[in-house]
């Protein structure tokens, strides 16, 4: 693991051998396959831009963290480009104790590029936006978002997707969990734009809600212009089921310990793509204070 | 020695009476079979004893070492020493069977288990149940056969070792090779500290499992008790007899 951290638009660590960082702009060099993810950190830093660039043929995992104890206004704009034939498994995992955090997040994948995104919101009130072009053909990305929220905090995730080349995959897996007073939005788009033929389009959300006042609402959404196309949704929003709560508890786990170990369940492929093993147990035990 | 006694229980679901009045008391060492037509009750009899929420007691008493059952919630039965291996047991996602264990094994025991001393009792239990080697890191029933489903119930019991286990049909759907499977490795249990209620409408698990009570449910009681005799006159007979016998005007009904 590598580690890269940004502090007030500058890096504060070295960089592996021939990335270049300037101007926000970290270009990540062409035909390597990176054997190791890099962990890039964003440092109590309330607004803060950075473009990631990954060229041509390389393969990498990237870790993007937001973290910041600031409750004041965040802004966070973040721009991943992933070109021709890259292969880019992106993980962001955002614990902002800020009131009023925007965090905007762009991907392109050009031809031939597969995008694996998983994004794991902890923050307290946040308003995201996970925005990807698909616009070379053959370009893939699947995409999985998990919110989780608590006490009086709102959290709108926005997950878009738009095929703008024939050919193209795009799969979207978004769960939102809210306790206490939490409220989650969760929309899903996914949009294929005409003569886009052969493009693929699936997606699944869910909600699940933890208390009587907690507020989840899904919108999946497809927006199809083009015959030839391949596309499903289906969200579902509930409650814990009961029959695995009664299952978990007739084995001696309480009501909360069975609960959080099925929310646990949920987030586990989220959990498991955390190799930094620090940031695993903070993400972990921050999720379980909120459940 | 612990006992589980039941005392003219009452229970119903959704304002109907199924259950009216079941008496019986299990010792450590014993085994009672409860034999009956399908839609007699011997179902909701395991649910109510383990407090599944669908169900109410509307009347009478449960005991397990004295203490009353039916004012205890789910878990804390379990720690009490009850278990149910279920009909049909729930999949639950993203737990692994290991990791679900070994929390329930403490639970249940009251102390801390540690992982490596875990591993090594899951693994061999595993081997014992002739079930796949991965499965501590398989997700909780999810994606499971039947028979796997029913062979990790027995697993799941033999990790725990409660004091009563009551098992809900635990041979149906089972091919012969697992059912030899089931009944042995219940039978290692049985003898030691350790009682047990064996609810089937079959007598095929009872070739492996020896009990040492058969009791006959109809219609939402204990209509006969006795020994193993009555296995051989049900395997040979059905339960007309029981009609004409005893009197009883039952209709075999739908679980």
């Amino acid at each position: 693991m590598r580690d890269i951290v940004i502090k007030n638009h500058e890096i504060q660590t070295k960089l592996p051998k021939d990335f270049i960082y300037e101007n926000q702009k970290l270009i990540i060099p062409k035909n390597i396959q990176y054997q190791e993810p890099i962990k890039i950190t964003i440092q109590d830093d309330n607004n803060e831009s950075l473009e990631i660039v990954v060229s041509e043929n390389t393969g990498i995992k990237i870790i993007l963290e937001l973290s910041s104890k600031e409750v004041t206004p965040n802004n966070y704009k973040l721009n991943l480009i992933a070109k021709q034939n890259s292969q880019v498994k992106y993980l962001l995992v955002s614990e902002l104790a800020s009131k009023k955090a925007l965090v905007e997040h762009y991907f392109t994948a050009e031809r031939d590029a597969k995008l694996e995104l998983i994004g794991g919101f902890v923050s307290d009130v946040i308003d995201a936006k996970m925005h990807v072009d698909l616009i070379g053909e053959g370009a893939e990305v699947k995409m999985r978002v998990v919110a989780v929220s608590s006490d009086d905090n709102k959290q709108t995730i926005d997950v878009l997707i738009i095929h703008k080349a024939p050919n193209t995959f795009g799969d979207m897996t978004n769960i939102g969990i809210a306790n206490k007073r939490g409220r989650i939005l969760l929309n899903g788009v996914e949009k294929i734009e005409k003569g886009m033929k052969h493009a693929n389009a699936f997606q699944t959300l869910k909600g699940i809600i933890m208390s009587d006042q907690a507020i989840v609402e899904v919108n999946p959404i497809l927006l199809i212009d083009e015959f030839d196309v391949k596309a499903g949704h289906g969200a579902t929003i509930g409650k814990i089921a009961e029959d695995a709560l009664y299952y978990l508890r007739s084995r001696g786990l309480t009501q909360r310990e069975a609960e959080k170990l099925i929310i646990n369940g949920f987030l586990k492929p989220v959990i498991d793509e955390i190799d930094d093993e620090p940031l695993k147990e903070r993400f972990a035990h921050l999720v379980n204070s909120r459940i | 020695m612990a006992k589980l006694e039941i005392k003219n229980l009452h229970v119903g679901i959704e304002g109907k009476e199924i259950l009216k009045g079941v008496n019986l008391t299990v010792n450590f060492g014993e085994v009672h079979a409860i034999m009956g037509p399908n839609g007699t009750g011997k179902s909701t009899l395991a649910s109510a004893l383990m407090g599944h929420p669908k169900y109410q007691v509307t009347e009478g008493e449960a005991f397990l070492d004295g203490k009353n059952l039916l004012e205890m919630e789910v878990d804390e039965r379990a720690r009490a020493g009850l278990f149910l291996a279920m009909q049909y047991p729930a999949e639950v996602p993203g737990v692994t069977n290991s990791d679900f264990m070994r929390q329930a094994l403490k639970a249940t025991s009251g102390k801390e288990v540690g992982l490596f001393e875990f591993a090594i009792k899951y693994e061999k239990t595993v081997e014992e149940l002739k079930m796949r080697p991965d499965l501590a890191h398989r997700y909780l029933n999810e994606g499971f056969s039947g028979g796997e489903r029913k062979r990790n119930e027995i697993l799941q019991l033999k990790v725990l070792r409660p004091k009563f286990a009551i098992l809900d049909e635990i041979d149906s759907g089972l091919d012969v090779d697992a059912l030899k499977i089931v009944g042995e490795n219940v039978n290692d249990l049985v003898g030691g500290e350790f009682g047990c209620i064996l609810i089937t409408h079959y007598q095929r698990i009872l070739d492996f499992i020896k009990p040492t009570h058969v009791h006959i449910m109809i219609d939402g009681k204990i209509v006969l008790s006795g020994g193993k005799e009555l296995i051989s006159k049900i395997d040979k007979n059905g339960y007309a007899w029981v009609r004409e016998e005893l009197g009883i005007d039952f209709v075999e009904g739908q679980e």
